[in-house]
């Protein structure tokens, strides 16, 4: 595995060929859940599919070939979390492996929750105990076997300050995953047991997702060079990783499962979206995603490209000051949620690669409701009623804070004047603010001050336990991000109350109900999920388009 | 000469701690707090000083610029917040793909700026004159994203003759014709503009230089121009070309940012573009700490170069 781009290596010769912030979307790193049912296949831009060239098993598959994948950001370090960014979590996900996930390689519109390194895994009646029953003949890329005390030794380095290779640096949301965890015990080779501090139901959901590092590699490397030697149990191995250059994967010819048919796929770093655009044409790259919104009726047309388009979870929305007026009185946050002009937006500004959001959860998560109608339609008329039964006959001044770009923000600035076009017609005149990323998000967690009635953000989650992350009244600044300070005792009482129900179906209904609850008062505007549009070289066969924000090419195969 | 040297080398060591202190200021100075980006979104007030513990982000920012210091002096210059590679070996893997990329501009630009500059000059007025005049005007006002994008438009999309970006063939066996294929469209956006300011700043200087009355005592005695012009009048011509082409060095490494991010060239250029912008201070210290060694290097090399294309310019006490 080599690391260091040289000169020297370029200028070799016949060389061997051996082969790239984002804050981050605000993934469900935390409550990694069973994907809700109603995820949406678009049927909005020229074409699409859940799954390139025709039906997966239609075709023969082939084996052998190199995909490239042109990435929209660069690559960071490949610790075994995929999770912690989209972007990110696409390649790692090649390589390390979760107990459990919401299936990957799911294209249903519900993706059934799944053992990956764990055949089953069971919870104690009083929710403070699971036991893992892990897959045996597993091992890892370097040879070394997978068992209960690999998993135990990667879980206790994320919270156990007395392991020797305790992760200091780690996501802080690493160890809310794991602040409930009091001990690890391995009951027998392919048996581990986690017992919590204290009962807590959704605890299996937030062990989704957590990848499993040879415990070999952790100690061989330890903590500052374990991200060049990510070795995990995954269907592709790294081969090299030139950083703001290329990942190069190659399959995992000892792997567990069924072997992949791809023997190798390249991911670039390409931060442009022009270039994206034009490496596809020109064949550089086989696919890519993010690309400029007025691209994809172009990729549409042409017999050479597939445009893929599946909600994940995501929705941006700007949301109200609650706390301070005039968005404390609940009449004015209707008000500027009916003069929003949601599907000339959509339209106009993101060229339709999102759908309309009518609640803070929607496709893809745990607290969709697909009975849900949209409460509060377009009514530019009944806003301006509204504001002159709440006592602003003639508007009001406010101010928006908004990041102009960054991860999932889709198209940033142009929508955010779009809507403040939309609120101006109304009478809601707003001053726009924009805020470099790092100093915006500063400034969300740290809550609204009153002067500033609005702020835009997204997210991309798809487990319930978020509504109570992102709404509940004990999540207000510095707790959490609620920066608007929303607060409902009805909200709050439900969410509660889903923190205690062991039955899933049964939380996901109170979910379900927090999210109508918030919709009604609404607590902010929802204006669209993405749709994460990607652009395909038809010579890519059963890519499968999961109701995730990540990805995989384990079934993918190529023409050749 | 030894000595002077040895003087400028010294006189560099405050500006590159006045760089250094500078820009260590300016990034504590711009709002936003890195430790929320570090602890990722679900953080707690506890982890977020956690993280800032970790990072030593909680120290006063004259014990964080010290602490940076002293071990930059040593040759530490710190991890990445974001790679979590140490910055030293970040700036060395990228370095000479940032300085391939800097040399191949700095080339084709004093190359064809000379000649189009010289061509011009002796041609006043006349259509070749106006025609690299209008060039070099088009080529100082072309934005360097804006010309990247066309020339990948033209050349990769339609021609299919180079391609869109990277340093070699992902797919292919590498070696150094692929690398040259690759580095044709980056350099030549990258060194446009010098291009342009070196033809009209030769333009000038030549003529200049070819009204004066040795130029003109050369061609009675019955010199043929191109001798006239190539060595009695372009050689004086010169000096402050040098000066600026050894400016444009410096821009060429600095100025790659853009160029570096729009073609996925892997250097230094598109390190700290990101650096910047996650606010990755232990990578924009070192980058910039570099560039800023590069400039004043560079400067002192100029100074030199007077010497020997103008005999009357001596370096002593």
């Amino acid at each position: 595995m080599g690391y260091k781009p040289t000169i020297v290596d370029l200028l070799r010769l016949n060389r061997e060929d051996t082969s790239r912030r984002e804050f981050l979307k605000m993934v469900a790193l935390v409550g990694g859940a069973l994907v809700a049912p109603g995820v949406l296949e678009i049927a909005c831009t020229p074409a699409q599919a859940p799954t390139s060239g025709g039906a997966p098993g239609a075709m023969t598959p082939k084996k052998g070939g190199v995909l490239v994948y042109g990435a929209e950001a660069e690559i960071n370090p490949l610790y075994s979390d995929y999770g912690l960014t989209w972007s990110n979590g696409r390649v790692s996900r090649h390589i390390f492996e979760p107990l459990m996930e919401s299936d990957i390689l799911s294209s249903a519109d519900v993706s059934p929750t799944v053992g990956v390194l764990a055949e089953k895994w069971t919870e104690s009646p009083d929710a403070k105990v699971t036991t893992w029953t892990l897959r045996k003949g597993v091992k890892f890329h370097d040879g070394a076997p997978f068992n209960a005390e690999a998993v135990k030794y990667n879980i206790e380095r994320e919270f156990d300050k007395s392991h020797p290779f305790y992760h200091a640096k780690a996501w802080g949301s690493q160890r809310q995953r794991f602040g409930f965890i009091d001990k690890v015990e391995v009951v027998d080779e392919y048996t581990v047991r986690m017992t919590q501090k204290q009962p807590y139901v959704n605890f299996v959901l937030l062990m989704r997702g957590y990848g499993v590092t040879s415990p070999e590699a952790i100690k061989k490397y330890g903590n500052d060079e374990l991200h060049r030697y990510p070795l995990g149990t995954g269907p592709f191995k790294l081969e090299e990783f030139k950083a703001g250059d290329r990942v190069v994967m190659v399959k995992n010819k000892d792997y567990w499962g069924k072997e992949p048919w791809l023997d190798k796929i390249i991911f670039r770093p390409m931060g442009e979206p022009a270039v994206r655009v034009v490496s596809l044409k020109s064949g550089d790259i086989d696919f890519s995603v993010n690309l400029p919104p007025d691209t994809y009726a172009d990729f549409g047309k042409d017999a050479r490209f597939d445009v893929i388009q599946k909600a994940y979870g995501h929705v941006w929305f700007v949301r109200f000051n609650s706390k301070n007026p005039p968005f404390n009185d609940r009449r004015v946050r209707i008000a500027a949620t009916m003069a929003v002009n949601k599907d000339a937006l959509i339209r106009d500004i993101l060229k339709n690669t999102g759908v309309k959001a009518i609640a803070p959860f929607g496709p893809g998560t745990d607290a969709y409701d697909p009975d849900l109608k949209e409460i509060y339609p377009y009514n530019p008329t009944k806003a301006k009623e509204l504001l002159r039964d709440a006592g602003f006959p003639n508007g009001f001044e406010t101010t928006v804070y908004f990041p102009p770009s960054g991860s999932g923000m889709m198209a940033g600035q142009p929508m955010v004047e779009f809507i403040q076009r939309n609120l101006a017609e109304v009478g809601i005149r707003v001053k726009m603010v924009p805020q470099e990323w790092n100093t915006y998000v500063q400034k969300y967690y740290e809550g609204l001050t009153p002067d500033v009635g609005l702020t835009n953000m997204s997210h991309g989650t798809d487990s319930g336990t978020n509504v109570s992350r992102l709404y509940h009244t004990r999540q207000q600044p510095p707790n959490g991000p609620n920066p608007g300070w929303y607060s409902n005792a009805e909200v709050d009482r439900v969410l509660d109350q889903a923190d205690q129900e062991p039955d899933f179906e049964k939380r996901r209904s109170l979910w379900k109900q927090a999210n109508r609850l918030i919709a009604e008062d609404a607590a902010d505007i929802y204006v669209a999920h993405d749709t994460l549009p990607r652009v395909m070289n038809r010579k890519i066969h059963d890519y499968v388009a999961p109701a995730q924000g990540s990805f995989v090419f384990f079934n993918a195969w190529l023409d050749q | 000469m030894t000595r002077y040297i040895i003087q400028r080398l010294l006189a560099a060591i405050p500006v590159l701690l006045g760089v250094s202190i500078t820009v260590f200021i300016i990034l504590h100075l711009v709002p936003g707090d890195i430790a929320y980006a570090l602890a990722g979104p679900n953080a707690t007030q506890e982890e977020l000083a956690e993280v800032r513990r970790v990072w030593g982000l909680d120290q006063p920012i004259y014990l964080q610029y010290f602490t940076w210091l002293t071990r930059a002096l040593r040759g530490d210059l710190g991890r990445s917040a974001l790679q979590h590679d140490p910055v030293f070996t970040m700036i060395m893997d990228r370095f000479p793909n940032t300085f391939l990329l800097a040399i191949a501009s700095l080339s084709i630009s004093s190359i064809v700026g000379i000649f189009a500059g010289v061509i011009s000059a002796t041609r006043q007025y006349s259509l070749w004159d106006r025609l690299m005049m209008l060039l070099a005007l088009f080529g100082n006002s072309m934005p360097s994203f804006w010309l990247g994008l066309v020339l990948i438009m033209i050349f990769a999309l339609w021609l299919r003759v180079f391609p869109s970006g990277g340093m070699t063939d992902v797919r292919g066996a590498g070696g150094l014709l692929d690398l040259l294929h690759h580095l044709i469209l980056p350099a030549v956006t990258l060194g446009t503009v010098s291009m342009a300011i070196v033809a009209r700043l030769v333009r000038s200087t030549m003529l200049e230089v070819l009204r004066q009355d040795y130029i003109r005592t050369a061609k009675a005695k019955g010199l043929v121009d191109r001798v006239v012009v190539y060595r009695h009048a372009l050689r004086n011509a010169l000096l402050p070309v040098i000066t600026v082409i050894g400016l444009q060095t410096g821009f060429l490494m600095g100025g790659a940012i853009i160029v570096e991010t729009i073609f996925s060239w892997p250097g230094l250029g598109q390190m700290m573009y990101r650096a910047i912008s996650s606010r990755d201070t232990p990578v924009v210290m070192g980058g910039v700490l570099l560039l800023a060694t590069v400039f004043v290097f560079v400067n002192l090399v100029v100074d030199i170069c007077y010497a020997f294309l103008d005999p009357r310019i001596k370096y002593s006490n």
